[in-house]
């Protein structure tokens, strides 16, 4: 069925799909497994407000993911046909009270067919940014009318799943940095190296590690340092795609897992790197440059992230030993080094 | 401070049930974004108590709901925060 809904908010020029994108991603939850803080949170709004159906919708580019449902049996919906895609069009709740009645949804396949939603009320979930990320919302079967303290009462969980995501943002991101803690990092790029094994493709990770650190913080101060830290770290993104992980290992120490990317693709990234930090320039020091060494590998089918990692790291070695500034690809396939 | 009526026309401090349930769950100290959250949190019970009490709930449910919310958080907190040590 070739179905596209009217969105009333649609055409309104501060709705800013762009950045609210950047927001989700931000969050890492998209297409991950339903945990059970949102789970905790639907049971509770289901049970208070006496609802069938009630779910934790985040939008992504395409798609409306329930971070956790009740009542319904799909995990994600296409973005066209969601009732929550009007709702993160407003700050404010958006409420359907027979959807067989509504122009916009009479026609609608989640009317017509499974969960045949009849009533919607939805709360944006806004971040502390302003980019609304997804809903809270509970539906019923029945035409409803939802009274001023029912929506008063969704807006205050909603605010608790809002709380609950910026505690994962800031638990999941290495605040200096500002890319994925190494806790983060590796949850992620394990649950990646899992989705290999049921859809195979390749995937390559680039550790780094900053040249004669210790200098640089003896030389200039920690401050410095860690603002060749921050400035490295802002390098990533300049260079690698929306859907590559980086992460703060710990000290100097990087980490980036680049999907879908065989090890050409890894040494081409990592050089591009390597190039830019080597141009790095600090208008607080004229004098001070700074280099990374690197190690790339590539995945094996059945490998571990600890065995990709033990071969990325000993590849990071060779390339230390070898000079610095400079890559190194696991298993001697190729070697760079800079100029 | 929110003092609402209930249906008895007695008081009922959602502040109060708030701050109990709140101290009950015994956050401690933890980095300042993350108390930034907690504030929110905070008030995010009050307005949810304020509303379930105007909706007529009574005290038990309304504390019940409050306990079952923050253990959501509380929960979800603790394993945060160990995270950023770790």
């Amino acid at each position: 069925m070739n179905y596209t809904c009217e969105l009333d908010h649609f055409g309104k020029a501060k709705f800013d799909e762009y950045g609210r994108q950047q927001a989700v991603d931000r969050l890492h939850v998209v297409g991950t497994a339903k945990e059970k803080p949102f789970e905790r949170i639907v049971d509770l709004v289901k049970t208070t407000l006496n609802v069938p159906i009630c779910a934790v919708s985040l939008i992504d580019n395409d798609r409306q993911w329930f971070r956790a449902s009740r009542g319904l049996a799909v995990e994600q919906t296409p973005r066209d046909i969601a009732f929550c895609d009007h709702a993160i069009r407003a700050d404010e709740p958006f409420i359907v009270e027979d959807a067989t009645c509504d122009h916009r949804f009479a026609n609608n396949p989640l009317v017509l067919g499974e969960p045949y939603i009849r009533s919607y009320l939805g709360i944006p979930l806004r971040m502390p940014d302003g980019y609304m990320v997804g809903s809270l919302c509970v539906i019923d079967q029945q035409p409803r009318a939802f009274s001023s303290s029912e929506i008063e009462i969704l807006k205050s969980f909603a605010s608790l799943v809002t709380g609950e995501l910026e505690l994962r943002t800031i638990a999941s991101m290495d605040g200096l940095t500002n890319v994925l803690s190494r806790t983060a990092w590796t949850n992620k790029v394990d649950a990646e190296i899992d989705r290999t094994k049921r859809y195979p493709a390749s995937l390559s990770v680039v550790m780094l590690d900053l040249d004669h650190f210790k200098q640089i913080n003896d030389n200039f101060g920690h401050p410095m340092g860690d603002l060749v830290l921050k400035r490295t770290a802002a390098e990533f993104g300049k260079v690698l795609r929306k859907h590559d992980i980086a992460g703060r290992l710990g000290g100097e120490e990087f980490a980036i897992c680049l999907i879908n990317a065989s090890a050409e693709m890894g040494l081409e990234i990592a050089e591009r790197i390597r190039l830019r930090i080597s141009q790095l320039r600090f208008s607080e020091h004229d004098m001070l440059r700074c280099s990374a060494s690197f190690g790339v590998a590539t995945l094996v089918p059945g490998e571990t992230l600890a065995q990709l990692l033990k071969k990325a790291d000993e590849a990071l070695y060779e390339a230390k030993r070898r000079g610095r500034n400079r890559v190194q690809v696991a298993d001697d396939q190729c070697l760079i080094a800079a100029a | 401070m929110t003092r609402v009526n209930l249906a008895c026309d007695d008081k009922v401090d959602a502040s109060d049930l708030v701050n109990q349930v709140v101290r009950s769950q015994g956050f401690g100290e933890l980095p300042p974004k993350i108390n930034e959250v907690i504030d929110r949190h905070r008030q995010t019970l009050l307005n949810l108590a304020t509303a379930l009490i105007q909706a007529g709930r009574g005290e038990d449910e309304v504390v019940s709901i409050l306990e079952k919310a923050s253990e959501s958080f509380s929960i979800a907190l603790k394993t945060k925060a160990e995270g950023l040590q770790s």
